[in-house]
């Protein structure tokens, strides 16, 4: 303990502390019905941190090259002490951390909790958002097996259909026409590189405004928030937090353990492509409408149309603390929660009827 | 014989046709074809007959249009006669301007022969194109009796078709390979017409039943034999049976191969039994199973040796070293697809199944040698092989007995951890 004390004082003399710890001290989090909503936020944050951790283990081994690609995700799994540990977690906390993230942002939404002023924060999420699919479309490629070659084929075509630039977006995203040794190059590059930096610079933006701004209450929790005694953040709702990432951390060594992430076959660009070819199940919903488009709708074809929906979808889900007058007043807005019902459900709907084999 | 600008010509008038027959034939009624007759690759033929009403003129002009002959730009008039060039109908199919009309089933073979048979012609449109057909054809028992004046027998338009004749290559011609038996069966399915000659009409059905079958139809492999892979196209014959083991060694090369240097060659010879067909009939031919060998009841040797003698003897053994070896090799596939269900990566445990599997392929291919100790070494082999796989499958049972109890382990951790954060948060509240 007295070294602790030496060194606590040690950098408080140079940092000055006290402010901080001041702060920490006094830092509350309301308490209500649905207090356990705001632990979605930090479970996101730990399963990043796994991600963090296996990426980095990962990248002691892993060779980005379409001769070796393959191979060497093999030699992880069945050489490298723990390998297919490593592996297995750093697949299942990625799609954890993407449903974590949902998860959060719904119940933002549904606490409108974007209202003034906290515009900043539900932006800085949702670009979060697009950056972690980014991270889970760019690292499906990289093991180099055979459906995820087939499936990075169909999402990069999709690209093509942006008018205009579509061609050239397309060859810069594949790094020629089709998808080869130069496309896995360049997911790595972003994957590792690109990514990361943006979602660190995005991150410190988030976590910075949600500890300067503190919990949202909604309007109709404030009475029992007032009413009842706040969460102290630390240590009370720091060791709550600790449970749930424990929780996480159970279920990712259960899931590990029982369902070992698949390798597949090796990616073999001259065959046909496997019958089924699906992108991860955060893309399902919008794989699936697009698949269910007539390829002529009134003389535009489906599939940009139905690019051009999507991408209108997006920024209208964006520009919600804009748009949602009515949660900036203060006042009930049942539109934007039955806006709301509907994309949840469509969303979980769709991917849920084509795990079950009814959509596709 | 046309000229080369003839011919050139003629594509013009195809592609003319492609256009115009549509509207033609939409136009409908005698009289609308006759108003303005337009000059196609079947000449004033198909512009007259796609606006006739009665389907029998009518259809072989629309046949016409995918017609594998009308690409080159060969008409009408190159089987039928007549001028194609004539407006009024009563000139262009008029006998003094060549006009044949339809040919008699007798003529047919001849008349397609007048091109398919000349090299010369033939090499200008498809030079690969064999130029035999009719010299074969003639060989067949289809064209014998043609000859001798039966004319219900097949000639070329029975299985090619007419107007609306396609590629050979082409998947949707009556002679594609997956369609060749139902082409056949028209005729060979027929009980009455069969019964005419003699000829059993359930070969179809036979054939439909057989391993050959299934794996041209469900497997979509076109390499397995169909009705013509055995009997010919063009000189169809039944292979007599001496020389059904040349039939089937075509493809089962190395069957023949150990089946000749086998004592049942000259034994099967010397009772008349066929050399393939013996055992495994012939339409109907299934796929062979392990317990087919040995003496006991329904066995292919049990139906010459029993238990006592030598060869029933050799017959068991055979038996056994294939059972042993088939039933290790199901036993490491099953224990080695359970590791893999259950995560594991067993891609040096599959080389090793696939090594046991050839190996049993081949110890199969042995039978027909009839000699146990050749069957036995390739069946050793393929247990071998085989417990290699299942010994790749007892370690990764023991690795995920390993992963698991890692689990337990750390799961406890987790949970004295939870319990310990549990019992703080109660009391730092309290």
């Amino acid at each position: 303990m007295r070294i602790l004390d030496s060194l606590y004082r040690f950098l408080d003399d140079r940092l000055d502390l006290s402010p901080l710890i001041e702060f920490a001290r006094h830092k509350e989090v309301p308490r209500h019905r649905f207090s356990w909503a705001y632990f979605f936020g930090g479970l996101t944050l730990f399963f990043l941190f796994v991600q963090i951790c296996t990426g980095i283990l990962l990248l002691l081994y892993y060779r980005p090259t379409a001769e070796a690609a393959f191979e060497s995700v093999q030699f992880i799994m069945t050489r490298v002490t723990f390998g297919w540990l490593i592996r297995s977690i750093h697949s299942w906390s990625a799609n954890l951390m993407i449903l974590s993230a949902f998860l959060h942002m719904f119940s933002v939404y549904f606490m409108k909790s974007y209202t003034k002023p906290r515009e900043m924060t539900w932006w800085s999420g949702f670009v979060m958002l697009v950056l972690a699919m980014g991270f889970g479309f760019s690292g499906y490629l990289l093991p180099w097996n055979k459906l995820a070659f087939f499936a990075t084929r169909v999402g990069t075509d999709m690209v093509s259909k942006v008018p205009f630039t579509g061609d050239w977006l397309l060859h810069v995203m594949r790094g020629g026409d089709d998808v080869t040794g130069a496309t896995l190059t360049r997911f790595f590059g972003i994957h590792v590189a690109v990514l990361p930096m943006l979602l660190t610079a995005f991150l410190i933006m988030h976590l910075a405004l949600v500890q300067r701004q503190g919990m949202h209450v909604p309007a109709s929790l404030k009475a029992e928030a007032d009413r009842r005694p706040a969460i102290r953040f630390f240590p009370n709702f720091v060791y709550r937090e600790l449970v749930v990432w424990l929780v996480g951390l159970a279920l990712l060594a259960v899931l590990a353990a029982f369902f070992p992430w698949k390798l597949g076959v090796k990616a073999d660009p001259f065959a046909s492509a496997p019958a089924g070819i699906q992108p991860e199940w955060y893309f399902l919903f919008m794989f699936e409408t697009l698949k269910k488009i007539p390829a002529m709708v009134f003389g535009i074809e489906g599939e940009l149309l139905g690019l051009g929906a999507f991408a209108l979808g997006g920024l209208f889900w964006f520009l919600i603390p804009v748009l949602d007058r009515k949660s900036q007043r203060g006042e009930r807005s049942r539109l934007f929660t039955v806006i709301g019902i509907v994309v949840l459900t469509y969303i979980a709907g769709t991917t849920i009827l084509t795990f079950l084999g009814v959509l596709s | 014989m046309r000229e080369k600008g003839d011919g050139f010509a003629a594509a013009v008038i195809a592609i003319g046709l492609l256009i115009v027959a549509p509207g033609a034939a939409a136009a409908g009624g005698g009289a609308a074809g006759r108003a303005k007759i337009t000059v196609t690759s079947g000449g004033t033929c198909q512009g007259c007959h796609l606006g006739l009403g009665d389907a029998k003129l009518h259809d072989p002009a629309v046949g016409f249009n995918h017609d594998v002959h009308n690409r080159p730009g060969l008409g009408c008039v190159a089987c039928h006669g007549g001028d194609p060039k004539a407006e009024d109908p009563e000139e262009a199919m008029s006998p003094r301007r060549g006009f044949r009309g339809v040919p008699k089933p007798s003529q047919i073979p001849k008349l397609c022969g007048s091109c398919h048979a000349n090299s010369s012609f033939i090499k200008k449109f498809a030079p690969n194109l064999p130029t035999d057909q009719l010299a074969q054809y003639r060989t067949s028992v289809h064209g014998k009796r043609l000859a001798a004046g039966d004319t219900n027998v097949a000639t070329c338009i029975s299985c090619h078709g007419v107007h609306g004749i396609r590629a050979v290559k082409d998947s949707r011609s009556s002679v594609y390979p997956t369609h060749v038996v139902a082409t056949c069966a028209q005729c060979h399915a027929n009980k009455a017409l069969m019964s005419t000659y003699g000829i059993p009409s359930d070969i179809v059905e036979k054939y439909k039943r057989s391993v050959h079958f299934e794996a041209l139809t469900k497997k979509n492999d076109l390499s397995a034999p169909t009705c013509n892979d055995c009997h010919g196209s063009h000189g169809a014959t039944p292979p007599g049976v001496s020389s059904i083991s040349n039939v089937c060694g075509t493809c089962h090369v190395k069957n023949m191969d150990l089946f000749r240097k086998s004592p049942h060659a000259k034994a099967f010879s010397e009772i008349g039994v066929g050399a393939c067909d013996g055992c495994h009939g012939h339409h109907d031919v299934t796929v062979p199973d392990d317990a087919k060998i040995g003496v006991g009841k329904g066995t292919f040797c049990g139906r010459c040796h029993d238990a006592s003698d030598r060869g029933g003897e050799a017959a068991s053994g055979i038996s056994a070293a294939l059972t042993l070896a088939t039933d290790t090799v199901d036993r490491a596939r099953t224990e080695v697809q359970d590791a893999e269900r259950k995560g594991m990566l067993m891609e040096k445990a599959e080389i090793k199944l696939q090594e046991s599997h050839q190996d049993l392929v081949e110890a199969r291919t042995e039978v027909h040698l009839a000699s146990v100790w050749a069957v036995t070494k390739r069946a050793n082999g393929a247990v071998a092989a085989a417990k290699a796989a299942l010994d790749a499958a007892a370690r990764a049972r023991k690795e995920i007995r390993y992963r698991r109890h890692g689990l337990l382990i750390a799961l406890a951790l987790i949970l004295i951890a939870l319990v310990a954060l549990i019992l703080k948060i109660r009391k730092i509240e309290q």
